[in-house]
């Protein structure tokens, strides 16, 4: 039994994690992978490791442990073609690799922007551990970043970048910061705690051009105002890279197109994980679904190691993820998108947590804070979320009501 | 060699909420549940991270910061991102308190091993 994953970041090392753990006599196991060992978690790359002196990265597998594992791997190996009635995969070297099962675990890239200057030097993205090592190097030289997009990752960066001394303008296309991810409340919240410290966040501006000669100079907002810049670091999201599973003939929409057990909707023996997989039917999410957390790439790794054991387990987490933002941690699970109201409790001074809810029901948690105030109440929440919990809303919204009696 | 320590009245613990104590330098959880108390080391094995402050709940234990769960009756590791189990320490009620074994020297679970990298 041939087993191919392809990819090697935090869906795949998940995956393979699961599956080392009773390797079963006759399966082989092959990675094929773009990037290089060793697996490594991704999360840190955004935070600590921009800032730190000594970075360093957070291993999952190494080298030695596939190697005694018997896992054969291609590293700096791009897929050219995925054949499903052969059973082949094809790499740009050249090599031909056979298969009986095929885990599609290829992430994600960051998006680009089609804008002039974009392919100035200076001008960054954000995705793995190169990346990271680039724009650690930018950070430590500049005096002016600019960052667009005022999501997580763009509000990491600019964190990271205004702590090592820089001045730091963050340019967002959308009304408010973390439009995406948080409620309003909590997005002003996240804000606040920026300017404090002099991060300008230019809400609904987009981006013009971005210039310079060679060497990026400044960035033309749609505002008509110049800010300049010698990092420009563009974090809006990312693309999945499913173009070999879209060419191999794979049902795929922004995405491959999985079943919560993370098979794709139109081959047995072939399965997607992480940020490349778009899952249809996800009890608690209407609509396909693709995620870009680090925690759901986990759980699908997991979920996909005990399936090809011969289990029949299904991805229905709750969406959960977490942001280090200062001294502050920000946390959100469940749908917010699903969410028509929220309410707020302000826990204390630095607390807030926010429920979302749909007709009374819980469907959303949002909550920034020290981590010993939010974490529990997240926790918490996120079951309540899984058990459609009816939300006394009175209760919520008042500190002083215990919020285990009101979750559990 | 055991070496026991007091860390409690029972009743001053309530279950489904863990509890944190320093028992000879070493950070220890103990955690009040329906099948009765166990304890564990007290720091999360993913990052350096309280494990009581987290949601405890059928025998389980979340961390609050990156959401790695663990058998607290046996330590292991649920969930990633956590890959190496927890610690795991006696604990015996004797009259109306709670107490628990931090062994002295070697003790036969320190060698506990990571079960990915392994």
């Amino acid at each position: 039994m041939e087993l191919l994953i392809v990819g090697s970041g935090g869906a795949a090392g998940a995956c393979l994690g699961g599956l080392l753990r009773c390797q079963p006599q006759g399966r082989r196991i092959t990675v094929a992978t773009a990037s290089s060992l060793p697996i490594y978690e991704r999360p840190i790359l955004s935070k600590g490791y921009l800032t730190s002196d000594t970075p360093r990265l957070p291993v999952l597998l190494d080298r030695a442990a596939l190697d005694d594992h018997g896992v054969v791997v291609h590293e700096r190996a791009e897929v050219d073609s995925i054949d499903l009635a052969g059973r082949t995969c094809g790499l740009t070297s050249g090599v031909e690799l056979r298969w009986d099962q095929i885990v599609i675990a290829t992430g994600s890239d960051a998006r680009v922007l089609p804008v002039e200057g974009h392919d100035l030097a200076g001008v960054l993205t954000l995705r793995g551990r190169r990346d990271a090592d680039r724009l650690r190097d930018h950070l430590r030289r500049s005096t002016r970043v600019v960052i667009i997009g005022a999501g997580l990752i763009g509000l990491e960066v600019a964190a990271a970048a205004v702590s090592l001394g820089a001045e730091v303008d963050v340019v967002e296309a959308g009304p408010r910061a973390l439009g995406r991810v948080a409620p309003p409340e909590i997005a002003h919240a996240v804000a606040a705690l920026h300017r404090q410290r002099g991060v300008r966040i230019h809400e609904s501006t987009s981006l013009s051009a971005i210039l310079g000669d060679q060497v990026v100079k400044a960035v033309m907002t749609s505002s008509g105002v110049r800010l300049e810049a010698d990092t420009v670091v563009i974090a809006v999201g990312s693309r999945p890279r499913d173009t070999i599973a879209r060419r191999a003939g794979l049902p795929t929409d922004d995405g491959v197109l999985v079943t919560p057990a993370l098979r794709s909707v139109a081959a047995d023996d072939v399965f997607a994980i992480g940020d490349v997989a778009r899952v249809v039917g996800h009890p608690f999410i209407h609509g396909p679904w693709r995620s870009e957390s680090w925690r759901v790439a986990q759980q699908q790794g997991s979920v996909l190691a005990a399936n090809l054991d011969g289990e029949q387990q299904t991805f229905d987490a709750i969406p959960w993820f977490w942001s280090d933002q200062y001294d502050m941690v920000l946390q959100g699970a469940g749908v917010p998108s699903a969410a028509t109201r929220w309410i707020t409790r302000v826990h204390s001074a630095a607390t807030t947590i926010c429920f979302g809810l749909n007709d009374g029901q819980l469907t959303a948690v949002s909550a920034l804070g020290p981590l010993r105030d939010i974490g529990r109440p997240v926790s918490l929440a996120s079951r309540a979320i899984a058990r459609r919990l009816k939300l006394d809303i009175a209760g919520a919204t008042d500190p002083t009501v215990a919020l285990d009696g009101l979750l559990r | 060699m055991a070496n026991w320590h007091c860390v409690g009245r029972v009743d001053a613990f309530e279950v489904d909420f863990s509890e944190e104590v320093t028992l000879d330098g070493q950070v220890i959880a103990v955690h009040p549940t329906e099948e009765g108390f166990f304890a564990t080391s007290g720091i999360c094995t993913h990052e350096d991270e309280r494990i009581f402050e987290g949601l405890l709940d059928r025998c389980q234990i979340e961390c609050p910061k990156h959401m790695a769960r663990f058998d607290v009756r046996t330590g292991a590791a649920l969930s990633p991102p956590a890959i190496t189990p927890l610690l795991t320490y006696q604990v015996e009620l004797r009259d109306d308190y709670v107490w628990v074994n931090v062994p002295v020297g070697d003790r036969d679970d320190t060698g506990q091993s990571p079960t990915w990298n392994s």
